[in-house]
C-alpha cells in the first residue's frame, strides 16, 4: 500500500500531509484492511459490516470522492491548496514502521 | 373363470384410466400484476429516508429519473476533460449505491448519475458520457 499511495499521489497531483505520521498510520490501515479483507478498505469510516463495504468497492481506496473530487478525509492525498498538504509525494518504510511501532 | 390379469395388464390398464389433474381456473388481473414504471414522482419529493428495508429503499422510485445538480460540485475523472463543474448540468439516474445485495452500505454519496458533456474542440470533439455519484441534497427532479 505504501507504493500504491506514492503512486496514486503522483497521478492525481496530489501531496501527502505535511505530518507524515497521519500518512503512516492511514497506509497502515489500508494494509491491514487489505490482508484481513481482501481489498484496502478505507480505515478512517466507521462500517456496519466491513465484508459488504470491501464487496461493494464505494469506500475502496481510492474511494469514490477522492477518485471523483479529490476529497480524501483520510489526509492521505491532500490537494495542493489544502492547508496541510506537504511537499512529499514518498514515504519511506521506515518513516511507516517508526510511526505505527506502537499500533 | 376369467384370466387372472397380470401385473403388466394391471398397469397399462390404470395408466390408460388414470385421469389427468384437473385443470384449474386461475383469475387474474392484469392492471394489479403489471410492474410499475421505475420513474420518479412528478412532485419534486426527494426519495424516502436510507434505512427501509433493503430492496425497498429510495432505489425504487429514482432509477431512471431525470434530475439537475443544484450545488457546485466539481470532478476531476471524467476522460478528456481534467475539471467538470456539475452546477445546472442534468443527468440520469443510473444506479442506487446504498444497498448492495440486501445488505446497507455506508456510501455517503449513494446515487449514481449519468452525464453527458459535449467536447467542443480539439481533436477529439464529440459527446462524452460519464457517472458522478452524488448525494440527496445535491440534485433536484426535473
Amino acid at each position: 500500500m505504501r507504493k500504491f499511495s506514492e503512486q496514486y499521489a503522483r497521478r492525481s497531483g496530489t501531496y501527502f500531509c505535511v505530518d507524515k505520521g497521519v500518512t503512516s498510520v492511514v497506509i497502515k490501515g489500508l494494509a491491514d484492511h487489505k490482508d484481513s479483507l481482501g481489498a484496502p478498505l478505507c480505515p478512517c469510516r466507521h462500517y456496519d459490516d466491513k465484508a459488504a463495504e470491501a464487496a461493494q468497492g464505494f469506500w475502496n481506496c481510492p474511494c469514490v470522492p477522492m477518485r471523483e473530487r479529490k476529497e480524501c478525509h483520510c489526509m492521505l492525498f491532500l490537494t495542493p491548496e489544502n492547508d496541510f498538504a506537504g511537499t512529499d509525494q514518498s514515504i519511506s518504510l521506515e518513516e511507516i514502521r517508526e510511526s505505527t511501532a506502537n499500533m | 373363470m376369467s384370466t387372472p390379469m397380470t401385473h403388466l395388464a394391471i398397469q397399462s390398464r390404470l395408466v390408460k384410466t388414470r385421469r389427468s389433474p384437473p385443470r384449474t381456473m386461475c383469475v387474474s388481473c392484469e392492471v394489479a400484476l403489471k410492474s410499475e414504471p421505475k420513474v420518479a414522482p412528478v412532485i419534486s419529493a426527494p426519495p424516502s429516508q436510507v434505512g427501509e428495508a433493503p430492496g425497498q429503499g429510495p432505489e425504487d422510485a429514482v432509477i431512471g429519473a431525470k434530475v439537475r445538480v443544484k450545488v457546485p460540485v466539481k470532478v476531476y475523472h471524467v476522460p478528456r476533460v481534467p475539471e467538470v463543474e456539475l452546477i445546472g448540468m442534468e443527468g440520469t439516474v443510473k444506479q442506487y449505491v446504498g444497498v448492495f445485495r440486501g445488505t446497507q452500505i455506508s456510501a455517503s454519496l449513494p446515487f449514481k448519475v449519468e452525464f453527458v458533456k459535449e467536447i467542443i474542440g480539439g481533436n477529439r470533439s464529440g459527446p462524452v458520457k460519464f457517472s458522478v455519484h452524488l448525494k440527496e441534497d445535491e440534485f433536484d427532479y426535473v
